[in-house]
């Protein structure tokens, strides 16, 4: 076996490419045929937020402000506006996909770059072949995208350490670029990076100023996504750190949680890696955390004695495991798992950013020892295909019954078909931070929906409903369920025509109260009485 | 009866065709009146080149210069272009039902963002382009019967820099047999003269004493020094110039091997880069323009604007254009166009000529005020009769890269300046006369043109700076956006002078760094 692999080896990365695709294509389709792409919250709510630039109250980009970095959602846009691919998802899977399919290249040409195409090809295959990995790649969340681009960004820094040519880091810092403006892990990526680069520089040439230099030459494109960010924050809310400490930011989610006694994790290290090493352990499995953990002693070894100092941007990818760990610690990022307390399962997605990692250090051994090599990739897949077949895909089962998931959401995708089949007219006052699923699944335009995206309009909705709005959605401890004191302020003027668990829809009684056009309260000049559906 | 109606019937038509013939010259008249940019060739072509004129050295057929500046053709072809431009905005307010002011903000917006895309894709071009270069062995073989070659040094109140220049030149590997030194100075310029003589140069250095006539300018001072050149390569070197001793063979060579090249440009470089922030700034201009630009330029096959020095000659091929314009201020901007035109290629030779940046606004301004003075001028020198000279200098594409690289220039700093002047506005008063300037999709366009834009053409100037390993300078990059500001100042004085005093050309005062290290000493 070891000789065929040796005979084909100038194939592999064909193979690579293909079986990317090829797989992409498969299990994209089964799962959009299964209705799953779209089954949790955070996918809903992310088409949600690229639609909003282009259909609304307020249409725009100011809509990308808020909390979610922008880069996922504005690479939506070419598709969001057609109504099948918003309404199916594959506005955005279709992005998903194709970051799915560079990732495995991007793993390829890394393990290629540290030991050979055999170790790319393991790297590649580990990555590609892990459910998780399959499933999460059919959504239209931003985990793949993040992934891609972090690994394009590891794939031309290695380049760079290799040949040391300027247009390699100059490539980085633009992979950085997508990578700072799609997760927040990004952030910390890229500054570590910079942190390798200057010590890898430091130590191979000993020339302080070249190294200020190069620093300054990659840190300007790598932090550029981080600037604007923080600029575009300043320019919408005057405040560049809105994001973080904003009203619907982490922080705010976080101090909800706690109140509700759901953050067991804030200042316990112990629960904190308890919380990591199952999420890690549920989503690449026991096997190649194992295998990785062998490796990875072996790497620090080989930096510490023989100085291949090119394995120290091997360990970069590590550093979102020690991102996590302080971010649940500090309390500003939660993950639970049904292992520990409360029992449920929540963002543990997160560890999917753990599998390149492992794909990388498992795979560069395993080219080296390549009986070793065989025998780990063969267990690692045997536990991929125990976790498939027992149904055991813990992103597809955050996705369904998660603390975030579709039966989680059930109220809201109730009301929201509710809505798809009693609504005739006017506009509906909803939190959609708290709500995404209600108005897709209701498939109302969001030209209809009054929500804090159009603060004006918002506002003036809050104050006088009446004259505002003709419907409203409460949902309990909602910010509309608060405003309004779960309903009893609206009773005066509105009927309560929907109540189903914690959902609840309120609709006006009498129009002839809805001066909303004279209020003058948003941009949209032709906006007076909405026409029915 | 015959005899009676054929002749009436012949004078009848006689009249009508007279009269339609009559008519069709009045149309014919009235319609190149009106478009008078598409009547060529002009009178003034009618003699072609006359190298014996010496009333104001201008060789050139005058519609080809910029002795004057506002012709019927400029006119007819400025007023057309404005007539075009406003149907095109009318039609847009028609179609997007936006106030005039918001497109108008939108197509600057426009702008910035395709001047990003050009020169983003020019330096990728350029990039991958390998400069003109020969091995020292090549170089050292080079003994057989090298032709002549004139350099020429057009001084004006160079006293200071004269044993600098004197001691580059001697240094210049060439045989001294085939080798000539044309000084010019004007009479008055005795400091200089008298500093030449103290210093005793060798025999083939010669002075040649300009006569006293207008302009007084620099491509002036070398069309009279073209007649007395003997050399079948010319290369002009500025007073403050130390050129890489081997760049008249590597220049030779590259002649040789690329017979379709009329006019080689070299890299240049500057050997006071770490004086102050300003030179260090100017020399991250100069590392993107000669390092990453105009190789670019040279791959794509469009016009370069060259430098007013250090750029190498075939003599053959400066007679062909008519040599210098001496009332064009950046006469190597213009040069560059006409060689182009008339189908010479400019090859980029991977030489260095080092030279003094400017090191005090009081200098630069002045410095930068002629260039950006000698891009308009050439924009409309070049554009008096457009679509002849979009055939000549090879097409469509070529043409708009011209737009882009020569008035495009002088359109982008003048922007700068109306964009900051409107963003601090916007940021005092939030003025929301300004807010109707740019409704919404307007505003995110511009605001990510001018953010990415500036970002972009900043970045390449630190690529450049790195590439050149001139490690310590990379931090002071980050400052560019405050030297686009001086460049934008120095544009719109530009544009003043235009109209006050055209043909001055603001002599640029070297030898500050000699000065310093005389100080420091």
């Amino acid at each position: 076996m070891i000789a065929m692999i040796e005979k084909y080896k100038p194939y592999i990365k064909y193979f690579v490419l293909a079986l990317a695709i090829f797989l992409s294509l498969v299990v994209t389709a089964l799962v959009m045929y299964l209705d799953l792409a779209n089954a949790s919250g955070d996918a809903t709510a992310r088409l949600n937020l690229s639609r909003r630039v282009v259909d609304g109250t307020s249409p725009g980009f100011s809509q990308l402000g808020y909390v979610w970095l922008p880069a996922p959602s504005l690479v939506m846009l070419p598709f969001i506006w057609i109504d099948f691919l918003y309404y199916s998802g594959f506005a955005g899977i279709f992005f998903s996909m194709l970051a799915y399919i560079l990732a495995s290249w991007f793993l390829f040409k890394i393990g290629e770059t540290l030991a050979g195409p055999i170790a790319g090809g393991l790297a590649a295959l580990i990555f590609m072949l892990n459910p998780n990995t399959l499933y999460m790649q059919a959504t239209p969340l931003s985990e793949m995208f993040y992934i891609a681009a972090m690994l394009g960004a590891l794939m031309y820094a290695l380049l760079w350490a290799r040949s040391l040519k300027d247009i390699y880091l100059v490539a980085s810092g633009v992979a950085f670029l997508f990578a700072t403006l799609s997760r927040y892990d990004g952030w910390i990526f890229a500054i570590a990076t910079v942190c390798v680069v200057a010590l890898y520089l430091y130590l191979t040439s000993r020339d302080s100023k070249k190294v200020e230099a190069t620093i300054i030459l990659f840190a300007s494109l790598a932090f550029l996504g981080p600037v604007l960010w923080l600029t575009w924050n300043y320019a919408i809310f005057d405040n560049p750190f809105y994001f973080a400490v904003g009203e619907y930011s982490s922080k705010g989610q976080q101090e909800s949680l706690a109140a509700a006694g759901f953050l067991p994790s804030r200042g316990d290290l112990e629960n904190t890696l308890a919380h990591i090493w199952y999420a890690a352990q549920m989503v690449s499995g026991w096997f190649l955390i194992i295998f990785s953990i062998f490796r990875l002693i072996y790497i620090v070894w080989q930096i510490l004695k023989h100085k291949q100092l090119r394995y120290l941007f091997v360990l970069l990818i590590g550093v979102h495991i020690v991102y996590y760990i302080l971010n649940i610690f500090g309390g500003n990022a939660v993950i639970f798992v049904p292992q520990l307390a409360p029992y449920l399962i929540f963002n543990v997605r997160y560890a999917l950013m753990f599998v390149p990692f492992f794909a990388i250090l498992v795979g560069v051994i395993g080219a080296r020892f390549q009986k070793v090599g065989i025998f780990m990739l063969v267990v690692i897949f045997i536990e991929y295909g125990v976790m498939l077949l027992s149904n055991n895909i813990i992103t597809l089962h955050e996705a369904v019954d998660g603390f975030a998931g579709a039966h989680a959401n059930e109220s809201r995708l109730e009301a929201g078909e509710w809505l798809q089949d009693n609504y005739d007219h006017g506009l509906i006052l909803v939190d959609i931070f708290n709500n995404d699923a209600v108005p897709f699944a209701s498939r109302i335009p969001f030209k209809y929906w009054v929500h804090v995206g159009d603060p004006k309009l918002f506002g003036a909705a809050l104050e006088a409903p009446e004259r505002a709005v003709d419907w409203a959605v409460l949902r309990e401890k909602d910010r509309i369920d608060e405003r309004f004191r779960s309903g009893e302020w609206l009773a005066s003027e509105f009927d309560c025509v929907y109540s189903y668990q914690d959902v609840k829809i309120y609709k006006l009684r009498d129009k002839s109260q809805r001066v909303a056009a004279t209020l003058g309260c948003n941009q949209n000049s032709d906006l007076t009485v909405p026409e029915a559906l | 009866m015959v005899k009676i109606v054929k002749p009436l019937i012949s004078s009848v038509l006689d009249e009508v065709s007279g009269f339609i013939l009559a008519l069709l010259r009045t149309v014919r008249v009235w319609f190149f009146f009106v478009f008078k940019f598409l009547d060529h060739p002009h009178h003034s072509e009618a003699r072609g080149h006359d190298f014996d004129n010496s009333g104001d050295f201008l060789f050139l057929p005058e519609i080809h210069s910029a002795k004057k500046h506002v012709y019927h053709e400029t006119v007819a072809a400025g007023a057309f272009v404005t007539v075009l431009f406003a149907f095109f905005i009318i039609f847009l307010h028609l179609a997007l039902n936006l106030s005039f002011l918001a497109i108008l903000s939108g197509l600057i917006a426009l702008f910035y963002f395709t001047f990003v895309i050009f020169k983003l894709w020019v330096v990728y071009k350029g990039s991958h382009y390998p400069l003109i270069d020969f091995s020292k062995k090549e170089i050292a073989e080079l003994t057989d019967d090298l032709p002549f070659y004139t350099v020429f040094i057009p001084l004006l109140n160079e006293a200071e820099v004269i044993p600098q220049i004197v001691r580059a030149m001697k240094a210049i590997d060439y045989p001294k047999e085939k080798l000539e030194f044309i000084i010019t100075l004007e009479e008055y310029d005795k400091a200089t003269h008298d500093a030449i003589k103290a210093i005793n140069p060798p025999d083939n250095f010669r002075v040649l004493i300009l006569p006293n006539v207008k302009p007084k300018t620099k491509p002036k001072a070398l069309n009279v020094a073209l007649h007395q050149a003997k050399g079948e390569y010319v290369v002009i070197y500025d007073a403050e110039i130390i050129p890489d001793a081997d760049q008249l063979k590597k220049a030779i060579l590259a002649f040789g091997k690329y017979p379709d090249v009329g006019a080689l440009q070299v890299r240049l470089d500057h050997y006071n880069a770490d004086q102050n922030i300003l030179t260090r700034l100017f020399n991250a201009e100069f590392a993107f323009y000669y390092d990453l630009f105009l190789p670019g330029l040279q791959k794509l096959g469009f016009p370069i604007p060259l430098s007013g020095h250090s750029t190498h000659f075939r003599m053959e091929a400066l007679k062909a254009i008519g040599a210098w314009d001496p009332y064009n201020v950046t006469e190597d901007c213009d040069i560059g166009m006409r060689l182009h035109r008339k189908g010479y290629q400019v090859g980029m030779l991977n030489s260095a000529s080092l030279e003094e940046a400017t090191s005090t606004l009081d200098s630069w301004i002045p410095q930068r005020t002629r260039w950006m003075k000698g891009f308009i001028q050439t924009s409309i020198v070049h554009l008096r009769h457009p679509f002849r000279f979009k055939k000549e200098i090879g097409g469509w594409i070529n043409f708009f890269a011209f737009l882009y690289i020569v008035p495009g220039t002088i359109v982008l700093n003048l922007l700068n300046f109306l964009s900051w002047i409107t963003q601090f506005i916007w940021f005092t008063t939030e003025a929301a006369f300004i807010q109707r300037l740019y409704p919404p999709l307007i505003l995110y366009f511009s605001i990510f043109s001018f953010l990415v834009g500036n970002f972009v053409f900043m970045y390449m100037n630190l690529l450049a700076v790195y590439r050149r390993k001139r490690y310590a300078l990379l931090k002071y990059v980050l400052l560019t956006p405050l030297y686009w500001m001086l460049l934008a100042v120095a544009t719109m004085r530009a544009v003043l002078q235009m109209i006050s005093s055209p043909h001055t050309w603001e002599k640029t005062r070297h030898g500050s760094h000699l000065r310093e290290q005389r100080v420091l000493e």
